[in-house]
């Protein structure tokens, strides 16, 4: 069992959504990584270890937007399931997009789940809660795989540079980070162990609203 | 959301767990159906509406155990993540085992998520009603 953060690629291009996504996750009492991209291209580049991201640590969760500058997101999907060095990473669509189309064709690229971006604060920091709480505590997911772009040629050059992270520093105020981040333990089966209390969990949660 | 009822395929051959299941799926809010397949042949016939299915309603989620009888549910897995039809179906491995090397090849043949079936009761009920908020609420299923 790793006792390491879990690590996170953020691909989004809004600087508001990362601005938030990231002080939810930060907030979340799972430790972690993020690291952000902000166009498909990168995001491959990211992937694949190319380039200024020779050093890019292998994420345990994508959360992937759609529309991307450059190579969009189903693009980005498609490339890296067909990878078997990468297609065992789980990837969360989470998109503004509500089209059939999108979801339906996120679903045939095997993302693993779909997420429409609500526009609300409150429930946006549900969603973005609950994919803490499902795939980072009660999920079980991949910990020892292959590096990163196993199937490319190591012909590329190491440059050096790291891709950008989040070192988890709050910016919220404390205030709304109170009502953001109501305590709460979840479960945790063990696997990214840092949990005070392993194992149990009080009180609820509602996903996607419904919260007073 | 859809409005209509969500169809789950509970691919199960315990059961005490199918109960179980059964009873925290029933718990949420989300209006839903839960039809049940206690072993691997029958899954794969339900999906392509074979005989006695002849009328079953193609699921919008699979909760699928791997320790199947007739046909294992890693091949299960396999066989309905190859199929261009049947393959947008969101599968939910739930399983005893926590191996790596189940865990890691269930997501290579394009599982949506894994889940390990927990040791207690309690425990078992609180993940089931997870998956119903998490995938019934949280989450965006395909359409057709």
């Amino acid at each position: 069992m790793p006792s390491r953060p879990f690590e996170i690629l953020l691909v989004e291009d809004s600087p508001g959504d990362i601005w938030l996504t990231r002080e939810i996750l930060m907030q979340g009492p799972i430790p972690k990584n993020i690291s952000v991209v902000t166009d498909g291209e990168q995001a491959l580049d990211y992937l694949f270890q190319r380039g200024k991201f020779s050093g890019a640590r292998r994420p345990d969760l994508i959360l992937l937007d759609l529309n991307l500058p450059r190579v969009n997101g189903l693009q980005v999907l498609t490339q890296m399931k067909k990878d078997s060095g990468l297609r065992a990473i789980t990837v969360v669509v989470l998109t503004t997009s509500e089209a059939r189309s999108d979801i339906n064709a996120a679903y045939d690229l095997n993302a693993n789940c779909y997420i429409v971006k609500p526009v609300d604060l409150e429930q946006f920091t549900q969603a973005i809660r609950g994919i803490e709480e499902f795939w980072m505590s009660m999920a079980v997911l991949p910990t020892t795989l292959p590096p990163m772009g196993a199937e490319e040629a190591q012909a590329e050059p190491k440059a050096s540079g790291t891709p950008a992270e989040s070192n988890g520093s709050g910016l919220l105020g404390s205030k709304l980070r109170r009502r953001l981040m109501s305590p709460r333990l979840v479960r945790y089966p063990g696997r990214y162990a840092h949990s005070p209390v392993p194992g149990r969990r009080v009180g609820s949660r509602r996903f996607g609203g419904a919260r007073s | 959301m859809p409005q209509a009822p969500i169809d789950i395929l509970l691919v199960e051959d315990n059961p005490g767990d199918v109960f179980l299941i059964s009873e925290a799926l029933a718990m949420g809010r989300v209006p839903k159906r839960v039809h049940v397949v206690e072993d691997g042949e029958d899954a794969l016939r339900y999906l392509s509406k074979q005989g006695k299915f002849r009328d079953a309603r193609p699921p919008d989620l699979i909760l699928l155990d791997l320790n199947l009888p007739k046909i294992d549910g890693r091949q299960v897995l396999e066989i309905v993540k190859e199929s261009r039809d049947l393959r947008h179906i969101p599968i939910v491995v739930l399983s005893t085992s926590t191996s790596e090397r189940d865990v890691v090849s269930a997501y290579e043949h394009h599982a949506n998520c894994y889940l390990g079936k927990p040791a207690t009761l309690e425990e078992f009920f609180e993940l089931v009603c997870q998956v119903e908020e998490y995938w019934l609420q949280c989450v965006a299923l395909p359409a057709l």
